[in-house]
């Protein structure tokens, strides 16, 4: 009940004109990011974040909160009307989305899509609600070695569990690592790794990372698949923007199963949307009497992915928000922004700026009750800028890293990093080495340091304290396995391969 | 593309490796037996050179396999080689013609060289958006951004 007092009071807080302008801004141009193919929701506010620095911190956290569930929503329709995912997650979301539109049910794939995706979404803040609190009470028992456990826990699952080479993975988050310790040493105040340069004393901003290695190398990848024709979808009748309530009820089971999935798999550091995404459709698959169905156009094979999609973010706010762990590369960037914006998220970010990150919770409901509005109503709004922002995006996409990056420090040394980061992105994007790890890894780095001296300062140098404590054990453990995995794998192929030989 | 692979990572690891020789300036240890500045940087550097020359040796070993991955043509190539240039002409032209007058430059050159668009659109395009960052960034949300020669 004490939370539902807490929401109470945050909804009250964001009732001024300001806030809804801000919310408003934040969903209507996080809609328009997702729904561009290829603008990921990492990549989204990255590119977008710079502008909230200028905000008051109520404001930067609706607008910040927009943009995030925007891109959210906004990546499927691309994937529907056209066959091109605005981010990975969409990708599912072509399965039965496209079909429809192909049999000329585009408006309703869109509806009963937004609708999936505003219970998803829901649920999702209900159970961030209920369990946030919880977590960080919990978490109020954490110390230094707990925290270190965790953070590597958070790193290492991020680096393998979205289905990629490990090793990718671990020179991603090496590199990251060793970006986040160019600077000032916060604990004895020697210079680091800085060649010299005054600029870099105070460190690499993850901003300037994040801008280059998601902002700029979108452009540059960009530009290798300009010219690439996509297909003509036709015009959507508005009537069909608003699907009947049976058709709502015919798909509430598998709204609600998506959602759970979503949700769960949200909290999971490292899993994200993407693996919710696919999970849910599986699932919906398995319980369905006519799974042979699924891929021509199906409502559930729409419904339940949308609803997991945007049932992750609630998910994925519960260890930013309890433990101060980012689980993927738009929490991470969520994070730094809530760092720059003067809030710590942690167990005792609810006793420090309780009042405001409830009315970040109230904040993302209201937008949530925004986008459903934007994305049936508005819909062929989106559509036709989709077809119109085309071959202007490249140089604008350029444009805002620019003045993003700019805007941080006013410094132009930063923008020829973010450059050079850019640059660094794109052949990380190239050579499939994962981006987000890298970015969690620099944002985690100073704290992962910071918790890793502190531990060896208790224990007097005895590393044995990572494993004598029941957390930091168990979560090592946990670490350990995860490196493993390969060789699991290797022994597992192996087993089989030598049962088939015997067969 | 296997051998621009090979060079970026031959780069990456000359970049860690100047990191690394860095940090062989800080000290590693304090003379309380605690750990100092200098420890982390130089174990994840030498752990992240071992990683990449590990990756650099498994994708020499299967070169003939991944060999016919997708390749970018040349067009696409200069334009982004391009692209990098532009940027980095605008940092200096920032400071000559001030941020709004080189961003508007900045739009105009990628649109007609990179997106191969008429002079007369593309000035239109570049005209209307320059104003709109003037009218939010400068006008909305107050910042200051530098005037060049026009300050």
């Amino acid at each position: 009940m004490e939370q539902l007092q807490s929401l109470l009071i945050g909804f009250v807080d964001i009732l001024n004109f300001d806030v809804f302008l801000w919310c408003l801004i934040g969903v209507t141009v996080g809609t328009l990011v997702g729904a561009l193919p290829g603008l990921g929701s990492t990549a989204g506010i990255s590119i977008l974040l710079p502008l909230s620095f200028s905000l008051g911190t109520l404001n930067a956290l609706m607008l910040l909160m927009g943009i995030y569930q925007g891109v959210m929503y906004g990546g499927r329709i691309s994937a529907i009307l056209i066959n091109v995912p605005g981010d990975s997650a969409a990708v599912v979301t072509t399965f039965d989305g496209y079909p429809m539109t192909k049999q000329g049910k585009a408006g309703y794939a869109l509806a009963i899509s937004a609708i999936a995706s505003f219970i998803g979404g829901m649920l999702g803040f209900i159970g961030l609600v209920f369990l946030t609190t919880m977590i960080a009470q919990w978490a109020l028992a954490f110390s230094s070695p707990e925290y270190f456990a965790l953070m590597l826990f958070a790193l290492i699952a991020t680096s393998g569990l979205g289905g990629g080479s490990l090793l990718k993975g671990l020179i991603a988050i090496t590199f990251g690592l060793l970006i986040s310790l160019i600077g000032t040493d916060s604990i004895q105040g020697t210079q680091r790794l800085t060649y010299g340069l005054i600029e870099l004393w105070d460190g690499i901003n993850f901003v300037v990372i994040a801008i280059g290695v998601f902002g700029l190398s979108e452009m540059l990848i960009r530009m290798e698949n300009s010219g690439k024709q996509q297909d003509v979808f036709g015009k959507i009748p508005f009537k069909d923007l608003f699907p009947k309530v049976s058709d709502i009820i015919r798909n509430l089971g598998a709204i609600i199963r998506g959602s759970v999935v979503g949700f769960i798999i949200g909290v999971l550091p490292g899993a994200g949307s993407t693996i919710a995404t696919f999970l849910s459709y599986d699932l919906e698959k398995k319980v369905s009497k006519t799974p042979e169905k699924f891929g021509t156009g199906i409502d559930e094979g729409l419904s339940s992915p949308e609803a997991a999609n945007n049932a992750t973010v609630g998910g994925a706010l519960i260890p930013l928000f309890s433990l101060g762990i980012p689980g993927s590369g738009a929490t991470a960037i969520l994070l730094g922004a809530l760092i720059m914006l003067g809030i710590q998220p942690g167990p005792l970010m609810f006793e420090k700026s309780g009042d405001l990150i409830w009315a970040c919770i109230a904040g993302l409901m209201f937008a949530n009750v925004l986008l459903l509005i934007l994305n049936t109503a508005f819909v062929p709004f989106f559509t036709i800028l989709i077809q119109k922002a085309e071959p202007y995006l490249t140089p604008l996409i350029g444009i805002l890293c620019f003045l993003g990056v700019y805007m941080l420090n006013y410094s132009l040394f930063e923008v020829g990093i973010m450059i050079l980061f850019g640059v660094i992105g794109y052949f990380f994007r190239k050579y499939g080495l994962p981006l987000a790890p890298m970015v969690l890894a620099v944002v985690l780095g100073p704290m992962i340091e910071n918790s890793y001296r502190q531990s060896l300062l208790m224990s007097k140098n005895n590393l044995s304290i990572f494993f004598t404590r029941p957390i930091s054990f168990t979560l090592m453990v946990l670490t350990i396995l995860i490196l493993l995995i390969p060789v699991f794998r290797y022994l597992y192929r192996k087993l089989k391969s030598n049962r088939q030989v015997e067969v | 593309m296997f051998t621009v692979e090979v060079i970026f990572f031959l780069a990456l690891l000359l970049l860690v490796g100047s990191l690394f020789v860095q940090s062989l300036d800080l000290q590693m240890m304090m003379s309380n037996g605690l750990i100092s500045s200098g420890f982390l940087p130089r174990i994840i550097s030498i752990i992240l050179i071992l990683l990449i020359v590990y990756y650099l040796f498994e994708r020499l070993r299967h070169k003939k396999v991944e060999k016919q991955s997708k390749t970018v043509d040349s067009k696409s190539v200069m334009k982004q080689v391009l692209l990098i240039i532009c940027l980095f002409i605008s940092i200096f032209l920032v400071k000559v013609f001030g941020m709004i007058v080189s961003v508007g430059i900045f739009l105009l050159i990628t649109l007609v060289i990179i997106e191969e668009m008429s002079w007369l659109r593309s000035a239109i395009f570049s005209f209307c958006t320059t104003l709109c960052i003037y009218i939010i960034f400068v006008s909305w949300l107050g910042l200051v951004l530098p005037k060049g020669m026009f300050g």
